[in-house]
């Protein structure tokens, strides 16, 4: 993967105020307060079940909260209209699903949809994207490594591959806020610590707002800023990881113990040559 | 697959497949004109022009096949990427089975009170137009119900609505055995060439010029809808955060894709396979962008449907009648779909 290019610094923060739901009669959420700040990685962690992927579906407006307001840089998202707000938020799936046999350059395209229409009133009838957009759609599969892959159907890859084609669709927006529910999951070794690198540099350097749901607490340690920690539809703990990621607190929600002399393996990225 | 540089420059790449797509509807069209069955009790074709009143008889018959199948083949590439499956038809929602129990409605009410309605000057008037109304009446509201009844929390669902097609599709269809029991011995025969299809010569201009009104506002407005169907085959919280909205774009969806059923359903009664092997035939050579395929699926559709109409047109001789134009779809569709299905590379 190449380096990101740094250039503008899109910023925008999102935060959830109160906000409550379930579904039928069963809460899943319940008062739930959490800021995503921009220029920072969060991790939103928590066990099975504790409504972490609940809150990032209402985060992106697919679910509307019963109670409370999500706000997008301010703004409630309500009254941010679809279009802008799909250009401003995207969103990686935990396991992607598509209908038919479209091309991974078709798929990583697809992300561009919210700006669709650049190039003029037929292209905008007809939904059709543009140069720039392809230029950022192919930067996108340069930047995730899926560049060679372009011309393959996506239903032949691997999960791997299409979790970075699906990955690279989302880059390709260029959005202020990047929301990513357990993506590395079926990533292999070297692309994860790439993935995860390439995602500290969104937020650092180009100061996106990345939201980040994930089980792997080392990854999480190693790569937050913040940890919003969550267990059954409520937040234990949100703030700066080396506060939140503590024994007592994981201990508690996680029902282990955690091993004070543990050992395990630590991977970093080999230095460019 | 073929791209034909719709890639990098679509505009352009649209342009050659509309351009490609008429030119040939145009020649088939002009062929079809030109062959005619032979004498009767000889198996021979003739060819060429023949008089005025044969050919505009003619022309009336295939410019009706051109436009049921364009419509068929466009609402097939409808539904198939409304219901995200591959398998779905333009029949597969209930609509042919309340065409034809709006036809067998009229059969019921034409035979029982056929001769109070003649003395209506207005009644008559309506019935100078045959099963076309009926069967777009039934159609409709087949179409309303499923609609209605096709819908989880306010917005249509796909498997919710093609359920609730398959359910109203057997309610219809023991509609139509009630019906059939009070109709007279001899209207039967009626029912059942409706039920083949069948393109008829007698057809009004005024109903060949509101299809083809029909066909072109459903064709522009498909053609708007495809970029959200594309993203549609994403999930539904993939296609919510691109911005798509999936409830509007699967109602308009609906009623295109209906609308265009119902009113082939009007002009030739339900004809199967074109709505279903059109999309399919097209996505495997040109791949499964929506734009790309409602640009090209109506040509093929219209090119099937005129050649596989003028089959039977010049063969009825050799059958001892015209065989139901539904019979040729399947029959020549069914071995060449087949074939294409045993070929392909990748299951969608």
């Amino acid at each position: 993967m190449r380096p990101l290019p740094t250039a503008d610094s899109l910023s925008l923060n999102m935060a959830v105020e109160d906000v409550s739901f379930g579904y039928g009669v069963q809460p899943v959420l319940r008062q739930v307060n959490a800021e995503f700040p921009s220029g920072q990685v969060t991790a939103v962690l928590g066990p099975n079940g504790s409504g972490k992927s609940t809150l990032m579906h209402i985060l992106l407006g697919f679910l509307q909260p019963q109670a409370g307001v999500v706000r997008l840089g301010g703004r409630s998202l309500t009254q941010v209209p679809e279009r802008r707000r799909a250009s401003q938020i995207a969103f990686v799936p935990q396991a992607p699903t598509v209908g038919f046999a479209y091309t991974v350059e078709e798929i990583v395209l697809m992300g561009r949809w919210p700006r669709r229409g650049a190039d003029g009133p037929l292209h905008a009838a007809l939904g059709l994207t543009g140069a720039d957009d392809r230029a950022a759609a192919t930067q996108a599969m340069w930047d995730l490594d899926v560049h060679h892959l372009a011309g393959r159907a996506f239903g032949e890859l691997s999960g791997g591959e299409q979790q970075r084609v699906t990955i690279a669709r989302a880059v390709a927006l260029d959005a202020p806020i990047l929301l990513l529910d357990e993506v590395t999951a079926s990533l292999d070794l070297w692309h994860q610590l790439e993935f995860l690198a390439c995602l500290a540099d969104l937020a650092h350097q180009r100061g996106r707002c990345v939201v980040w749901i994930t089980h792997d607490l080392n990854q999480a340690h190693e790569y937050a800023d913040r940890v919003v920690l969550m267990n059954a539809g409520q937040v234990v703990a949100q703030g700066a990881v080396k506060s939140v990621l503590v024994p007592e607190i994981l201990e508690a929600v996680y029902r282990v113990k955690v091993d004070p002399a543990g050992k395990a393996l630590r991977f970093l990225r080999k230095s460019p040559a | 697959m073929i791209k034909l540089n719709h890639d990098e420059h679509p505009i352009f790449g649209y342009t050659v497949s509309v351009t490609v797509g008429a030119l040939l509807t145009t020649l088939v069209l002009m062929l079809c004109l030109a062959l005619g069955p032979g004498l009767p009790g000889h198996p021979t074709i003739s060819v060429g022009f023949s008089s005025p009143a044969i050919m505009s008889l003619r022309l009336t018959r295939v410019a009706a096949a051109a436009i049921v199948g364009a419509a068929l083949a466009l609402s097939g590439v409808l539904l198939q990427g409304l219901l995200r499956n591959p398998l779905a038809d333009p029949y597969v929602l209930g609509i042919s089975s309340g065409g034809a129990v709006g036809v067998m409605a009229w059969i019921v009410i034409s035979s029982t009170f056929g001769a109070a309605i003649l003395a209506n000057p207005w009644l008559a008037q309506l019935f100078r137009y045959g099963q076309t109304l009926p069967a777009l009446c039934g159609s409709l509201l087949a179409c309303t119900v499923v609609y209605f009844l096709g819908q989880r929390k306010g917005q249509i669902d796909p498997l919710t609505l093609l359920l609730a097609g398959v359910v109203l599709g057997a309610i219809c269809g023991g509609l139509i055995m009630l019906l059939q029991n009070l109709v007279p011995y001899g209207a039967k025969a009626n029912l059942l060439s409706y039920l083949f299809g069948y393109i008829s010569e007698g057809t009004p201009t005024l109903v060949l010029w509101i299809g083809l009104v029909v066909l072109l506002a459903g064709w522009a407005m498909a053609l708007n809808l495809g970029g959200a169907l594309n993203i549609a085959a994403l999930s539904d919280v993939e296609a919510v955060s691109l911005g798509v909205r999936l409830g509007r774009m699967r109602m308009l969806a609906f009623f295109c894709a209906s609308f265009l059923t119902a009113g082939s359903i009007a002009l030739a009664g339900p004809i199967g396979f074109v709505g279903l092997i059109c999309p399919h035939i097209c996505r495997m050579i040109f791949g499964p962008e929506h734009r790309r395929l409602m640009l090209i699926a109506p040509f093929v559709g219209a090119i099937f449907l005129m050649l596989a109409d003028t089959f039977v047109r010049i063969t009825g001789s050799w059958f001892g009648g015209e065989l139901p134009v539904g019979v040729v779809t399947a029959l020549c569709g069914g071995p060449f779909f087949l074939y294409l299905l045993s070929r392909r590379r990748v299951w969608e």
